[in-house]
């Protein structure tokens, strides 16, 4: 590792999941002996847990003594000659898929323009399934996203969110279930 | 004699038109999905069972185990075929599967990716069926204390075979624990951690977690690396030589029943995921043929090891799931997940109280399998050419049906922005390296936990002894110990094993 532990998400992400742990463990302190035995339980060794992994995104000697390979260990190099084929293949796969699920991945290797898009869009739906309901959404966001992300003709983009919603209103009916029409048409709030 | 009479009663069910339907749905839609890389048939499931709220539970189940039988198969179609595995656990089938397609023999791949198939679940079923009576008798010895330690054990097992950093696995564990102890707890008959919000007193809802943390993650990831899933399509034609690869796998009853054994273990054990049990097959394949020069050269043998540990480990991950309630991998904590959506608790009760369930459960996996297999053989062709869809056409698909399906659990608007939430972190956790399956898994075994501790607590009068006294206590407790003390020595060795390398260099 030869980034800075701040230039990684895993850092950020740890100290996210120690305010959550922290947050809990400080909580549960007001409650009744038998409501807080178990959070307790949990978020103490839990909070200890994060920081070994904070410590370890600082000195990574640490982390190295708690990674788990069920694969035979390879040379500095990246060489080791006792592999067989099969256990190279096997590492490549694995290997690239710790890569796609994750790893060391720092923060700017985050496509973060197109991951706030993406999540500003999604959460900009659920705003509309609020207004508007599912269907009047659902047929929007499909079109938008598809054209917006995609590409596709006006034409294709109307297609494909009138098939979605159409399925979709097919099922709900099917199942006798109502879908959220939106507040604009008259849909109650449940309270939060 | 061993009493049949339950296996023939759940067969009688395909009879009615609406069971046989839905689990053919469930074979078509677990195929599509399995067959998408990246998509799995896990997510079909996720996506599909909000649909089935208010069903009766049996015909539930045959419905969502037709799509988790069948998806295994679809995952293997693209690997043999394109070289692209449908799902991570279809990876070994590229080994020899690949290599036949290309020397022109893709027809007699598929026919042993079938038999293969059919025979690791139907050799995981029988040993499942013959565990039953005994998993029975055996679950009664553990009492609350047992059960507990079994649910910790379950969760160090879980992070520990998911590789990678092993605190991580812990901690996203622990965080899903966490998660769990939101809301009213009806065992203890407080509500916590809700800040003040009416919402917040079911807590958060197994349905909007799973969709956030998997679906939605999936949509963001998707989006961010845009790509086609494949810009390949097979040249897969005909049903020829399809004959003489089922009857190959025949012949080679070795391999057939060791990596059906080795799978239906591996599903018995949590935590060891299906990817493991199929390479430890493979290597076992290896290990005892006399080809060994033909592996990842379109060997069968391999083919077959493969397969049938696969299959067969989706029978054996039943056994922890129905037995005790634990979740020993994706796949049991899917089942465990369906079944608490249908308000079954499952443990040592419900093999007692609902044994029609746990029948249904058991020989719906496997018909769907066979089925599935079938199904998947005969639109082979047409499957393969899904794989060239731009996956940003599928997203809002994904997306949209998905937020539908959270509202439709209960009708309460607010459940999609918790599934979106969840999406955030679930994309968070991935990129951070924190294996999600521990998280989900944490937060199934979070209100187990809270019930078992609860249950010993109040025997004991608060006595914390109890968690120490019977012997299956200790021995859980003690494994639990030696396992993580067995992750830092290992640590400390290849250490030591890195550092002679670099002062030897």
């Amino acid at each position: 590792m030869t980034s800075k532990p701040w230039q990684r998400v895993s850092f950020w992400v740890t100290i996210a999941l120690a305010v959550f742990a922290l947050t809990i463990a400080l909580s549960s302190l007001g409650l009744k002996r038998d409501a807080k035995a178990l959070p307790q339980l949990i978020s103490f060794p839990l909070l200890v847990v994060l920081g070994l992994l904070l410590l370890g995104e600082f000195v990574p000697r640490v982390q190295s003594f708690f990674v788990i390979s069920w694969l035979p260990t390879a040379t500095p190099g990246g060489e080791n000659l006792d592999l067989t084929e099969e256990q190279e293949l096997e590492r490549e796969l694995v290997e690239t898929e710790r890569e796609e699920t994750g790893g060391e991945v720092l923060l700017r290797d985050i496509p973060w323009r197109l991951v706030s898009l993406v999540f500003v869009g999604i959460v900009l739906y659920g705003v509309m399934v609020l207004a508007a309901g599912f269907i009047v959404a659902g047929l929007a966001f499909t079109m938008v996203f598809v054209k917006g992300f995609g590409g596709a003709t006006w034409r294709g983009a109307a297609l494909l969110g009138i098939g979605t919603v159409g399925t979709m209103y097919a099922l709900a009916l099917l199942l006798r279930a109502d879908l959220y029409p939106g507040m604009l048409f008259g849909g109650k709030l449940p309270p939060f | 004699m061993f009493d049949l009479s339950p296996i023939w009663g759940t067969l009688g069910q395909l009879a009615r038109p609406e069971v046989f339907g839905l689990m053919l749905l469930g074979n078509v839609i677990g195929l599509v999905f399995g067959v998408l890389p990246g998509v799995g048939g896990g997510n079909a499931f996720i996506l599909f069972l909000p649909l089935t709220f208010g069903w009766d539970p049996e015909v539930a189940i045959w419905f969502l185990m037709g799509m988790q039988g069948a998806s295994s198969f679809g995952g293997s179609l693209p690997a043999i075929l394109i070289k692209v595995p449908g799902d991570t656990v279809n990876a070994v089938a590229i080994f020899d599967g690949y290599p036949m397609t290309r020397r022109g023999e893709a027809t007699r791949a598929l026919g042993i990716d079938v038999m293969s198939n059919i025979l690791g679940a139907t050799i995981g079923a029988i040993v499942v069926i013959a565990l039953l009576p005994v998993m029975r008798s055996a679950v009664l010895l553990f009492g609350p204390p047992e059960l507990f330690w079994v649910a910790i054990m379950g969760l160090f097992t879980i992070a520990l075979a998911s590789g990678g950093n092993f605190l991580k696995g812990l901690a996203g564990g622990a965080v899903g624990i966490l998660f769990s102890l939101i809301g009213y707890s009806s065992v203890i008959g407080v509500q916590r951690f809700t800040l003040g919000r009416d919402y917040l007193w079911d807590g958060v809802q197994l349905i909007s977690l799973f969709i956030g943390l998997f679906a939605i993650a999936q949509v963001i990831e998707f989006c961010t690396a845009e790509v086609p899933i494949s810009r390949l399509t097979t040249g897969f034609k005909g049903f020829e030589g399809l004959k003489r690869g089922a009857i190959e796998v025949l012949g080679m009853p070795g391999h057939l029943i060791r990596s059906s054994a080795i799978g239906t273990l591996a599903g018995i054990i949590p935590g060891i995921g299906a990817t493991a049990s199929a390479f430890i097959s493979y290597a076992m394949a290896i290990q005892f043929s006399k080809k060994k020069h033909l592996f990842h050269h379109g060997n069968p043998e391999g083919l077959v090891a493969a397969n049938a540990s696969i299959n067969a480990k989706e029978m054996g991950s039943l056994i922890p799931a129905l037995g005790f309630g634990i979740p020993g991998s994706v796949e049991g904590a899917l089942i465990l997940a369906a079944l608490l959506f249908h308000g079954l608790q499952p443990g040592p009760f419900l093999l007692r109280d609902q044994p029609g369930i746990v029948w249904a459960l058991i020989v719906s996996l496997w018909i769907s399998n066979v089925f599935g297999t079938l199904l998947g053989l005969f639109w082979a062709n047409w499957l393969s050419r899904l794989m060239a869809i731009r996956v940003v056409y599928m997203a809002p698909v994904i997306l949209v049906s998905s937020l539908m399906g959270v509202y439709l659990v209960r009708n309460n608007i607010w459940d999609i922005f918790t599934a979106i939430f969840f999406g955030m972190v679930g994309y968070g956790l991935n990129k951070a390296g924190f294996p999600v399956v521990t998280f989900v898994i944490g937060f199934l075994l979070g209100q187990i936990a809270e019930k078992y501790f609860f249950q010993a607590t109040q025997i004991s009068l608060g006595d914390p002894a109890v968690f120490f006294e019977s012997g299956i206590s200790k021995s859980i407790a003690a494994i639990t110990v030696l396992m993580v003390l067995g992750v830092i020595w290992s640590g400390v060795r290849s250490k030591r094993a890195v550092n002679a390398v670099e002062v030897a260099s």
